[in-house]
């Protein structure tokens, strides 16, 4: 229940905030954020926000700094907009890390069956494949006493891809057969 | 490329999703169809694959790299409509699990990249006779690329004219087709070669060992 109403709240707010463009209510919203973050997780709030930060510095930055010159160059006021455009997206983005960090997704989606084991089974398979493919990075590493070059670069990332898609046949496979063995699709009749 | 939340209105990503949605029932349709009860295990599975494939470096000259997007090869591998389902459970994960993109762009990027650059890559191969050679692989993998990042860099460039204040500041992002067209489609010239190359070699291994793809 908690998880379902943490999502459903997430999106909305998400939404929401596509509606509101005063930076002043913006900097409010962010500061309620900000603030009920350090209520609900103490100190661990303001690591959120460096992460949230850093995410989108790049991408704010860019624009941001592109924006004003343009707006510097043509005599037209940038203040506002440049407020607007990083109040947003970092409140965005808070909300965003502030969700992957509280939600389990699988409870949050308990009420649906066949999504909840949509969502297991790929989270499980993400980890396998996961793991497969960093063995083989770090195999790629482990034998390159120097950088790599290009073409090794492209064999090894062609190589994981293969084999990441030759995996996932038979993985699908066995999977079927396994929830088959178990009655899953006998219950949903 | 995909775009992250908070640099489109609201018009955009409400349009855009009343849009997507006929296109996901119907996926799901075709692909209940052709794999009935193993739908879940295949499309599980395949979303995880399509996740995977996202944290693939793509190598590029210069030492650098770019990100494989992965849905040429989904395309090539398992057809359009479970490799549009499967790149959109993606991007609904990578939003809800690791904060990245953006729930709200979600339905922007799923059609530009999953739908319409799938659908580019799965015409522009069966054109090629469905052959597995290195340039019926590359040219149709690079203009799934290309188109994806063309509808994206209009989508984006659109913006001002969508939204903006009383004063004419733009709401959302700030520039025009004519900035965001060079900036994002150039790059991805390359990027959709470096993709294309990588496909053909995954095709030219997986016939080697005689898996179809």
């Amino acid at each position: 229940m908690k998880d379902r109403t943490l999502l459903a709240l997430w999106l909305v707010a998400v939404v929401a905030i596509g509606f509101v463009h005063d930076p002043a209510w913006l900097a409010a919203l962010l500061a309620l954020a900000l603030g009920l973050m350090l209520v609900l997780q103490g100190g661990v709030a303001w690591s959120m926000a460096a992460r949230a930060l850093a995410a989108v510095a790049l991408v704010n930055v860019t624009v941001s700094a592109a924006y004003a010159i343009w707006a510097w160059t043509a005599g037209e006021s940038w203040t506002t907009f440049v407020l607007r455009l990083n109040l947003r997206v970092f409140l965005l983005a808070l909300l965003a890390l502030w969700l992957t960090r509280n939600i389990d997704l699988v409870r949050a989606v308990d009420r649906w069956p066949s999504i909840r084991f949509l969502v297991v089974i790929v989270l499980g398979q993400i980890r396998a494949l996961g793991r497969m493919l960093a063995e083989h990075r770090m195999a790629l590493v482990s034998r390159s006493p120097t950088r790599p070059s290009l073409k090794v670069r492209f064999a090894s990332a062609a190589s994981q891809v293969s084999v990441a898609l030759e995996k996932t046949e038979g993985r699908a496979e066995a999977l079927n057969q396994g929830m088959r063995a178990r009655g899953f699709f006998d219950d949903r009749a | 490329m995909h775009i992250p939340d908070g640099m489109i209105a609201p018009q955009a990503f409400i349009v855009a999703g009343l849009i997507a949605v006929p296109f996901w029932v119907h996926a799901v349709r075709r692909v209940a169809r052709d794999l009935d009860e193993r739908l879940i295990p295949r499309m599980a599975v395949l979303t995880a694959l399509a996740f995977v494939l996202s944290t693939v470096m793509v190598p590029l000259p210069g030492g650098t790299s770019a990100h494989l997007t992965g849905v040429g090869l989904l395309v090539l591998a398992f057809g359009l409509w479970p490799a549009f389902l499967a790149f959109s459970l993606v991007l609904a994960l990578q939003a809800a699990l690791l904060g990245a993109g953006g729930i709200t762009a979600l339905p922007v990027n799923a059609l530009a990249m999953g739908l319409v650059g799938g659908a580019v890559v799965s015409g522009a191969h069966r054109l090629a006779g469905r052959k597995k050679s290195f340039w019926s692989v590359l040219v149709p993998v690079w203009l799934g690329v290309v188109v994806a990042a063309v509808l994206l860099a209009l989508v984006l460039g659109l913006q001002p004219w969508l939204a903006s204040d009383a004063a004419g500041q733009p709401l959302f992002f700030p520039f025009g087709p004519r900035v965001t067209l060079p900036v994002i489609v150039l790059p991805h010239l390359a990027i959709g070669v470096a993709e294309g190359m990588l496909s053909w070699f995954v095709v030219s291994a997986l016939e080697a060992r005689r898996m179809p793809a």
